[in-house]
């Protein structure tokens, strides 16, 4: 073996990740190479010194707000009956049998549709249409996670019509999941030029109790620059059970915003 | 006879996570701050930008905790880290070009180290920013060649070779100017 090859494995050398054979090799080279000898003592002086480097501990106000976001979360389940179907399982099985048998004669129903319409813009037309009301249906479910993937298809409307905007206004503002609440601020996160989006965000930043859609919210309506945003904000930051994260990022988007 | 959450695999842990057990994510948080802290002071030395760029990993993980969908969780979150690092970079970047800004070692303290510790972290600030972070992945945080290649998105043999690529010019420069 020549040295060039040693130097190459000489990581692995140290950290015995070759064959036995590879080893023997590379043990009997460097027994008579005084320049590979060198290369393996310096290279395992060096790796030992990485392992000297220290750990930082965290500061007292980082675990705090670690701990305060743990807290807000565990309330959070608490307080959804946490969403995972597991805990309902007979309910979770017959939304998903429903959802099953939903989309099957969806499918047939769009089939039968689009065998009819040779001209494809109209059946891209019909195909909005029924998915509008695929998705309108769906966000009125009575499980919390068919109304999040009813919230998930607003990503396939390029330009969505207002029944679909309030409809998810509505979801943000009233559903009692958080879950399908965050999903519904997420989508309408990217229209937040429209009037109605926009206003509607600052309606209901007041509103919101969980933290996580708190601070979503509040980076939406820094980007869309709307000093209207300061002033529930600032209601926000006065209030006693507002979480000390979110009192954070209030501050630095107030600044952003003035 | 019930397990408890202490012997569970990250991935076990954030599976229930996943599903609201916020025990089990309050178990992730413990197993990952300090990791996840001493990553961003390796990269970005500032105490102020690693606290907040660690909690908002954490945030994330809560946030997206329903994307999760099994895979190595260590890689799993050290992506949405590393993402949150150069998120933070790219916004800064109208006040600081990107390649100015100096991925140093952190604010240590240098009276309480030795001076080859200080050398050695001089020589890995040289580094250029995808070798050191391939390096503090590797060394200090101790991952392995294909948790490091899920999270940058790259082959394990290529990381390895990279690793080794980057070791053998260190010693170089390590001893020359010792």
């Amino acid at each position: 073996m020549k040295c060039i090859h040693i130097e190459d494995k000489i990581v692995d050398y140290i950290e015995v990740n070759l064959s036995e054979q590879e080893i023997e090799l590379i043990t009997n080279h460097i027994r008579t190479c005084e320049s590979c000898k060198n290369t393996l003592e310096q290279t395992k002086e060096m790796l030992n010194k990485f392992n000297l480097i220290p750990d930082f501990e965290l500061s007292e106000d980082l675990n705090k707000n670690l701990d305060e976001m743990l807290e807000s979360e565990e309330k959070l389940a608490l307080r959804n009956g946490i969403v995972s179907l597991g805990n309902n399982k007979v309910w979770g099985n017959v939304f998903k049998i429903a959802a099953s048998i939903f989309f099957l004669m969806f499918g047939y129903v769009a089939r039968g549709y689009i065998e009819r319409d040779a001209q494809q813009n109209i059946a891209v037309n019909e195909n909005q249409q029924r998915n509008k009301k695929l998705m309108l249906g769906m966000m009125e479910n009575n499980s919390p996670s068919e109304r999040i993937k009813g919230v998930g298809y607003f990503e396939d409307f390029r330009n969505p019509d207002i029944k679909i905007i309030e409809a998810l206004v509505d979801r943000m503002k009233n559903d009692s999941n958080s879950n399908v609440r965050f999903a519904a601020v997420e989508a309408l996160s990217t229209f937040s030029e429209s009037e109605l989006i926009k206003s509607s965000l600052i309606d209901v930043l007041n509103l919101e109790p969980n933290p996580s859609i708190q601070i979503e919210i509040i980076k939406i309506l820094v980007s869309s620059k709307d000093k209207r945003a300061l002033a529930p904000m600032k209601i926000l930051l006065g209030k006693a059970n507002t979480t000390k994260y979110v009192k954070d990022r209030i501050n630095i988007a107030v600044s952003a915003l003035l | 006879m019930k397990t408890s959450l202490e012997e569970l695999t990250d991935e076990k842990l954030m599976e229930m996570a996943s599903k609201g057990n916020s025990d089990a994510m309050s178990h992730i948080f413990n197993r990952y701050k300090l990791r996840l802290y001493n990553f961003f002071y390796q990269m970005a030395a500032k105490k102020v930008i690693c606290e907040e760029l660690t909690q908002e990993t954490f945030y994330k993980v809560i946030k997206y905790k329903n994307s999760y969908k099994g895979g190595k969780f260590s890689s799993w979150i050290f992506r949405i880290a590393r993402n949150n690092f150069y998120d933070h970079y790219q916004n800064t970047k109208k006040t600081q070009p990107l390649e100015s800004i100096e991925f140093a070692l952190g604010e240590y303290d240098e009276d309480t180290l030795d001076e080859d510790i200080i050398h050695l972290m001089n020589v890995i600030n040289t580094l250029k920013k995808e070798d050191k972070e391939i390096i503090i992945m590797n060394r200090l945080q101790k991952m392995k060649y294909d948790e490091i290649a899920e999270i940058t998105g790259s082959s394990a043999i290529a990381v390895k070779s990279r690793v080794h690529r980057i070791i053998k010019n260190m010693r170089t420069q390590y001893f020359k100017t010792l």
